[in-house]
């Protein structure tokens, strides 16, 4: 029923056709207001966009189409400003997207559509260029005109759903495969416009908030990333509320399931709904709690600092350097142990420090969250060799208590084998008994053991047993 | 109107209109008394309790006060005080939870299923430990003695007997005895 170019329709049938056309026009701006840009009557100008929508999020594999030459060998000083993909060019990039940016569409309708002449297709292009094969796309969409029926809402739709990438091979089994020169840059544009897309259909959605009750419009409220919707107000009035108290944990979804999850809000969502102030003292609270989390960090031990040292990351827990703290704020240098100023990987730390440190350590059961708070501080490795230390110095220490006496003028431990309590030190010069320690006067050391009512008077020799000295008398001496 | 008083208003209505009997304290919907009663199938069946009830300028970012004015003899219910220990209420209570949930859901759980590893009574604890078939007799005695219509009515957080009744010991819990 199409004609030839040369037939002249009868003024009956044009204003047919015309009338058909606005009629047409009219369903398809009611059906797609959103896709109806513009139309001059007295052209039968017709421009349509019409977006793609996929429906449910499909897998996009963007593929580099090989048709730009690979970038040549650039010089590492050109290449830090650039991203990694753009150096890289990968083959591949894949991304989960539920809108493709729209196609546009000019059309002329003459005089004889819809009855005798399909539309003449004046321009089709896609914003972006993402779309390949698009000569191949419009031969189908002149093929569907059929004589006398409208084929602008078949289009539309043929377009909006998608439908038309499986005859095009762009699409099979829930994939989209899209060819492109430059598969890193067409993946930014495709996922900044899916995502303002599905911003803009919240927008314009009403939501009740599960809070207040209240209907409200998309532009109102905040989808959480659990896919939960709240009003911002009340969001704002939770979150507020949870900050001031410095209850950060419950600053997260009001969803009931989500709140026995313990599932926290976004940094981002929360910038989208609490003060600077707020969002700066969530921030603080929240490092706060991470740092008392780890067993690792210490503060700083200068009073006007106090700033959270971390454990360094390539300290060798088996090394003295283990212990090695650098405050990154006032870079004062001390040992995670005993908190003083750093006295290198080999020197001990002050006894007084380790020992009630050990004292404390050995007294927890094996496997309380204490002990292995401490262990994970410190490192097993470090504790196991202070510990046998310890041990071993608290044994030698018992027994030079019970076995020897210290020079009272150089501290030197002497230990006596037999002989009088009269000691005279090596080392010092020092005169000293042997029993209570007392230095003795050179010119009359005796003096001390032969004065009544001193306490080592006539105590000038310890007799014991043999025995209890474990010494055998040499052969041939005999006791008198 | 703030949300927050908007949800105290329609928290509130929602309880007047449903079965529960509910008396507001001087016409102020942030502080009311509700009868409630003990879930069927349970030691606690057949008791009444009048439940105290205060929200919060806060609320419902904040939980409501909930306390028990008349004796009840449960792990997780302080005797004295009548203050109740239950997460929903506490730790993960849900600005979308609102006053039906806590006499429909919260408190009839509460008393199906105590919870004798966080108490706040630890003679009824050990007892539901250790003796479940004493416990569940003190339960049905305390029910008889404090929980009738008329204490229900009458409490208010004193002792109803007038008895200086001393709390007993967990300690005297026999430790043998099947149950």
């Amino acid at each position: 029923m199409s004609l030839s170019p040369h037939t002249e329709l009868s003024q009956d049938e044009v204003r047919k056709c015309q009338s058909m056309q606005v009629e047409e026009w009219e369903v398809l701006e009611s059906i797609y207001p959103e896709c109806c840009i513009s139309r001059e009557h007295d052209q039968g100008n017709i421009k349509l966009e019409i977006p793609v929508e996929l429906g449910d999020e499909l897998t996009v594999s963007i593929m580099d189409d090989g048709s730009l030459p690979a970038l040549p060998s650039l010089p590492t000083s050109l290449k830090s400003g650039l991203p990694s993909e753009v150096i890289e060019r990968p083959h591949q990039i894949q991304e989960h997207l539920t809108t493709l940016p729209p196609l546009l569409l000019h059309l002329i309708l003459s005089p004889g559509y819809p009855i005798y002449a399909p539309p003449k297709i004046v321009s089709f292009q896609t914003n972006y260029n993402w779309l390949p094969l698009m000569n191949l796309l419009q031969e189908m969409l002149l093929d569907m005109w059929s004589p006398g029926e409208g084929t602008l809402y078949t289009w539309a739709e043929f377009i909006r759903s998608g439908d038309f990438l499986q005859p095009l091979g762009l699409k099979d089994n829930d994939q989209l495969r899209i060819p492109h020169p430059a598969p890193h840059l067409l993946r930014r544009v495709l996922k900044s416009y899916d995502e303002n897309m599905k911003l803009s259909q919240f927008s314009q959605s009403s939501f009740t908030c599960s809070i207040c009750f209240t209907v409200l419009k998309g532009s109102r409220c905040l989808q959480l990333a659990c896919s939960h919707v709240f009003c911002r107000t009340c969001l704002e009035d939770f979150w507020g509320l949870c900050i001031k108290e410095g209850d950060v944990g419950r600053v997260g979804c009001p969803d009931p399931e989500c709140v026995k999850e313990h599932s926290e809000a976004s940094e981002e969502d929360v910038r989208k709904v609490v003060s600077e102030d707020q969002l700066k003292r969530w921030k603080w609270l929240r490092q706060k709690q991470t740092l008392e989390r780890d067993p690792s960090i210490i503060h700083c031990p200068m009073e006007f600092c106090q700033t959270p040292v971390p454990k360094p990351a390539e300290s060798d827990g088996d090394s003295g350097w283990a212990r090695l703290r650098t405050c990154p704020s006032c870079s004062y240098s001390f040992c995670a142990f005993c908190k003083r100023t750093w006295h290198g990987p080999l020197t001990d730390c002050p006894i007084s420090f380790a020992e009630t440190f050990l004292i404390e350590y050995m007294e927890l059961p094996v496997d309380s969250p204490k002990r292995v708070n401490i262990e994970r501080r410190f490192g097993k490795t470090n504790l196991r060799r202070m510990v046998a230390k310890y041990e071993e110095e608290q044994m030698n220490k018992k027994w030079l208590e019970d076995s020897t006496m210290a020079c009272p003028g150089c501290r030197v431990y002497v230990e006596k084998s037999l002989g009088c309590n009269h000691m005279t030190c090596s080392k010092c010069g020092q005169h000293f008994c042997y029993r209570c320690g007392a230095k003795l006067f050179a010119g009359d050391p005796y003096k001390h053991f032969s004065t009544p009512g001193l306490s080592c008077y006539s105590k000038l020799f310890d007799f014991q047993s043999a025995d209890d000295n474990e010494w055998q008398p040499v052969e041939g001496f005999e006791f008198v | 109107m703030t949300s927050t008083k908007r949800r105290i208003e329609t928290d509130v209505m929602k309880l007047l209109m449903s079965d529960y009997e509910v008396n507001l304290v001087n016409d102020n919907m942030r502080e009311f008394y509700v009868r409630f009663y003990g879930p069927v199938e349970t030691p606690f069946a057949g008791g009444v309790w009048k439940i105290h009830v205060e929200l919060q300028a806060e609320y419902p970012y904040k939980s409501p006060s909930i306390g028990f004015m008349n004796k009840i003899f449960h792990p997780n219910i302080d005797e004295l005080s009548g203050s109740v220990c239950l997460d929903v209420i506490n730790q993960t209570w849900s600005p979308m939870f609102d006053m039906i949930n806590i006499f429909e859901v919260f408190l009839p759980q509460l008393l199906r299923y105590p919870n004798p590893n966080d108490p706040l009574n630890g003679e009824a604890a050990a007892l539901l430990m250790r003796h479940p078939k004493e416990y569940e007799a003190k339960v049905k005695e305390y029910v008889q003695r404090y929980a009738t219509k008329e204490a229900a009515d009458g409490a208010d957080g004193e002792d109803e007997d007038g008895e200086d009744e001393e709390i007993s010991d967990v300690g005297s819990i026999s430790e043998d005895g099947d149950s």
